[in-house]
């Protein structure tokens, strides 16, 4: 029993490989600066609105309560998912650290488009030296950076709270917040929760608009998001007894891997994953749809545009 | 010639703002027809671009900043007294008043045409935070004695901004090409001004008087802060408004801090000349330390400008989110019904921090303005004249401590600074009294309400410097006034309404101000006698004299109180806050032994 869970826990380190904590989370503010128009997006956003919010609503109340704590705010595992913790203080609801990974390793890397033959700093990222692209994309990775084209990582993120996954919430807790009718989103799909409301897509060159994601950047997306899913429930088996926990996340499993089934057909390299639903799989995967349009092979999994959360 | 272009110049820039007087109705009407809520949140996102907030301003100034946001320019469109005197006076001459009051109030909701009356909290949010870094510093002419209304230079924060040492420290950040930053609206990185323009009239004296000299077509002259400075020794040595009010000790030509002016995401631009923009005045908050002081860290707590009004449900004052106030919850020795915002302990505990700090804010800053106000009076050592059977008199001089201009200055019809004068005997019960205030917390004097309704006697030794408006009446005799409009309850009131707009004479014909502040290095005795029958032959007596400052008497609070006021003050909440400011600037005792002096 012991050797599972260490294996369990162990699996969560590979499948999470960015466990943001609260001590290098900079906060949305320090993002702002640069990315205005994506923070105005957040700020019309249920995350951004649940920070006044979500500890008022009755379930909140009564989950609290079952847990013998004060309040949201207080509790240790409330607020990995629910607020962006700055300085061990939560500052916020879910914002740009809580999907993209803490900056304080990455800041400062991610927004340098290094600098001219005449020695001055590149500001417009269309002028930026290719190789220096990808070393800073590089690097920033390396720092804790998970940008949205890192589909599976980034998905992920989301999967971690939407799908009650996070590894630091213990069985107790789980079953306190599933006892008083905690959500668990058995249908979290990222294509569609990340492309209504909360699409933020000001990408260069046109950063004024907050454009649409092209059909095989969907179809990327929606992969990504399955194998999250996937991965996500297979990592909690055995986590936690409680029947409701059990049944939705089996049934997430089957769902995802059914949907990823259908895919693998156009998509071979998702049957090693299938095997074995480790991030590095999931990461060869992604790497071979980089250029692929998979659209076609997607197209009657996706979400309809009026569906968007 | 010169001449002539200078003139077409400041009208053109003036046009604006004459044109905007005569649509402000226009705009209201069209704005209450209900455009749709998409439209209006474009509109103000624009409005943002067009008019940067103190906040932005903040990142690469946090000092000028810090100073301003405590500063009278950043209550001054906050200000709840403010805001109802002016809707009082437009009630009082329908509506031919105007903009007189807001063009400088909040030249920022003017320039945008913002209606004269809503809701402040409402208001753009630059306009909100009424005289703001723009209000100077995107001006680029010398308009004269306008009397407000200044035209300011809309733009984005790229754009250029007008300050005294020009460019050159600018450049250096701007050439400095490891910082993330740029001027281009459309780049990615800290939006910053491409130019800061030279506009070295923004070190002169004439500056501050746009504003601060408020003098009427007719001849009324409501404030002179400018003009008796501009004849007073200070003026004549080469000092000026700003090398005593941004100086290094306010009220004294102390010389400049040195600094860099901006640090520009940690460059430090070089070492300059700094000023002090808190701006140290006689007045003082007395709204909810939720608005103010200005504080931008409190807005995003709250979840944004558009919920502000939310703080003013935090009751501080109830000891919300203190240790005490919430232990007390916890052990049900207390039950309190929240508002929805408060309902948890976790927010009330934060918002408290957030509270301490902008008290502990508004204490420093009260001990400025004594400090202040203190350079700006001196209380010279009582004089006994006479101590014997037949009674008690003594004097006592009163100094303007600068010879910048009168004290007090400004709006002296407002500033209330008198001397408090408590005479005992030795088993210290009170034989006289002068100075005292009554229940509503007024001096004795003709505007105090229990003096009007004859319940207490008229304070007939009252020293008091506060100004008063007089206006003419019917029979051509005249009376003071506390709102000098004259809304005579006489049965034939004298000309209501005025058959002019009172926008461009402040008053009505026939009202005048009643100037009582002493002039540059002048002073003014006091004399106090208390007659034979007064004494309570249980010598010896002790007299207890009081130098004591407010910036406003509570019956201008009464006066004005119909309209009602914002943020859900009440009239009595307003009074309050005006007495909880009033200040002791000076203490004397004068032993009074009885048979030395006199006959």
């Amino acid at each position: 029993m012991l050797k599972k869970i260490f294996l369990l826990s162990l699996l969560h380190w590979i499948i999470m490989p960015f466990n943001a904590t609260a001590m290098d989370i900079v906060g949305p503010k320090e993002c702002q600066e640069c990315h205005e128009r994506e923070y105005d997006v957040w700020k019309t956003t249920p995350h951004f609105k649940s920070y006044k919010k979500v500890h008022r609503e009755k379930k909140a109340k009564t989950i609290i309560k079952a847990l013998g704590e004060k309040s949201m705010k207080r509790n240790k595992e409330c607020v990995l998912c629910h607020y962006t913790v700055i300085k061990n203080k939560p500052k916020a609801g879910p914002s740009c650290e809580s999907c993209h990974g803490s900056a304080s390793g990455w800041k400062e890397i991610h927004n340098d488009y290094g600098k001219n033959a005449a020695g001055e700093r590149i500001k417009k990222a269309d002028q930026e030296d290719p190789t220096h692209k990808a070393k800073r994309l590089k690097d920033a990775e390396a720092g804790g950076m998970i940008a949205s084209r890192m589909v599976y990582d980034i998905a992920s993120s989301c999967m971690r709270c939407h799908g009650l996954i996070n590894p630091e919430l213990s069985a107790d807790t789980l079953k306190a917040m599933l006892d008083n009718e905690h959500p668990i989103e058995k249908d979290f799909e990222i294509v569609k929760y990340s492309q209504g409301k909360v699409r933020h897509r000001f990408v260069p060159p046109n950063i004024n608009d907050n454009s649409k994601l092209e059909p095989a950047g969907l179809a990327r997306l929606y992969i990504g998001g399955q194998m999250a899913a996937y991965a996500a429930a297979k990592s909690v088996e055995g986590k936690s007894t409680h029947p409701k926990f059990v049944e939705n996340q089996q049934y997430r499993s089957k769902k995802a891997m059914k949907n990823l089934q259908q895919i693998e057909k156009t998509l071979p390299e998702l049957s090693a994953f299938l095997k074995l639903p480790s991030s590095e799989n999931a990461h060869k995967v992604v790497a071979t749809m980089k250029d692929k349009d998979l659209s076609t092979a997607v197209s009657s999994l996706l979400p309809k545009e009026s569906d968007y959360k | 010639m010169h001449h002539h272009l200078l003139f077409f110049k400041t009208f053109f820039k003036l046009l604006p703002g004459i044109a905007l007087f005569f649509t402000i109705n226009l705009l209201a009407d069209d704005k209450d027809s209900g455009s749709a809520e998409s439209t209006q949140s474009h509109q103000s996102l624009f409005l943002e671009n067009k008019m940067p907030a103190a906040s932005t301003c903040k990142a690469c100034h946090p000092k000028h900043y810090q100073e301003w946001s405590i500063s009278q320019h950043a209550y001054s469109q906050l200000s709840p007294v403010y805001h109802t005197f002016q809707a009082a006076l437009n009630r009082l001459t329908n509506n031919t008043n105007g903009d007189f009051c807001i063009r400088c109030h909040t030249p920022v909701g003017m320039n945008i045409g913002e209606p004269l009356f809503m809701d402040n909290l409402k208001r753009h949010p630059t306009s909100q935070e009424g005289i703001t870094c723009i209000t100077c510093h995107r001006v680029d002419s010398r308009l004269g004695k306008i009397s407000g209304r200044l035209p300011i230079i809309q733009g984005d924060i790229t754009q250029p901004v007008y300050g005294p040492s020009g460019n050159k420290n600018l450049a250096l950040a701007l050439n400095n090409s490891d910082l993330k930053i740029t001027t281009d609206a459309n780049e990615r990185g800290q939006k910053i001004h491409n130019k800061a323009e030279k506009f070295s009239f923004l070190s002169a004296s004439g500056f501050c008087g746009t504003c601060h000299d408020v003098t009427l077509v007719n001849g009324f002259r409501l404030e002179e802060a400018f003009s008796e400075y501009k004849s007073s020794p200070a003026a004549k040595r080469g000092e000026s408004c700003q090398d005593c009010h941004m100086g290094k000790t306010p009220g004294v030509a102390s010389g400049y801090e040195v600094g860099p002016a901006a640090i520009v995401k940690g460059f430090k631009t070089p070492d300059r000349k700094l000023t002090d923009h808190r701006f140290v005045g006689p007045d003082y908050s007395v709204i909810h330390p939720g608005l103010f002081p200005h504080n931008p860290e409190m807005v995003e707590f709250i979840g944004g400008i558009e919920n502000i009004h939310e703080w003013l449900s935090f009751n501080y004052k109830a000891g919300w989110g203190t240790d005490e106030f919430e232990e007390k919850l916890e052990t049900e020795e207390l039950t309190v019904k929240f508002p929805e915002v408060w309902d948890d302990p976790d927010y009330r505990i934060e918002a408290r921090e957030f509270i301490d700090a902008q008290l502990q804010r508004l204490e420093e800053m009260a001990e400025a303005r004594k400090s202040l106000l203190q350079l700006a009076y001196v209380l010279k050592e009582p004089e006994l004249i006479q101590a014997n059977s037949q009674g008690i008199k003594f004097k006592i001089a009163v100094q303007n401590g600068t010879d910048g201009h009168n004290v007090p200055t400004g709006f002296t019809g407002e500033r209330q600074v008198w001397l408090q004068v408590e005479v005992k005997d030795a088993d210290g019960k009170v034989i006289f009294e002068s100075g005292d205030l009554d229940p509503n917390g007024d001096v004795r004097d003709l505007h105090s309400l229990y003096v009007h309704n004859d319940e207490l006697e008229l304070d007939k030794q009252l020293f008091s410097l506060q100004s008063k408006f007089i206006t003419r009446n019917i029979r051509g005799g005249e009376r003071e006034q506390i709102l000098a409009i004259n809304h005579s309850p006489d049965p034939l009131p004298f000309l209501r309404p005025d058959v002019r707009p009172t926008i461009l004479t402040g008053r009505i014909l026939g009202a005048r101000i009643h100037k009582k502040s002493i002039e540059p290095n002048g002073h003014r005795w006091a004399e106090y006698a208390i007659n034979a029958e007064q004494l309570s032959g249980k010598p010896p007596y002790s007299a207890n004299i009081q130098l004591k400052a407010a910036m406003i008497p509570v019956n201008l609070v009464a006066a004005i109180s119909a309209i009602g006021f914002d943020y859900d003050m009440s009239a009595q909440d307003v009074a309050d806050g005006v007495l909880a400011g009033h200040q002791v600037l000076y203490k004397k005792e004068l032993m009074i032994d009885m048979g030395n002096k006199g006959e």
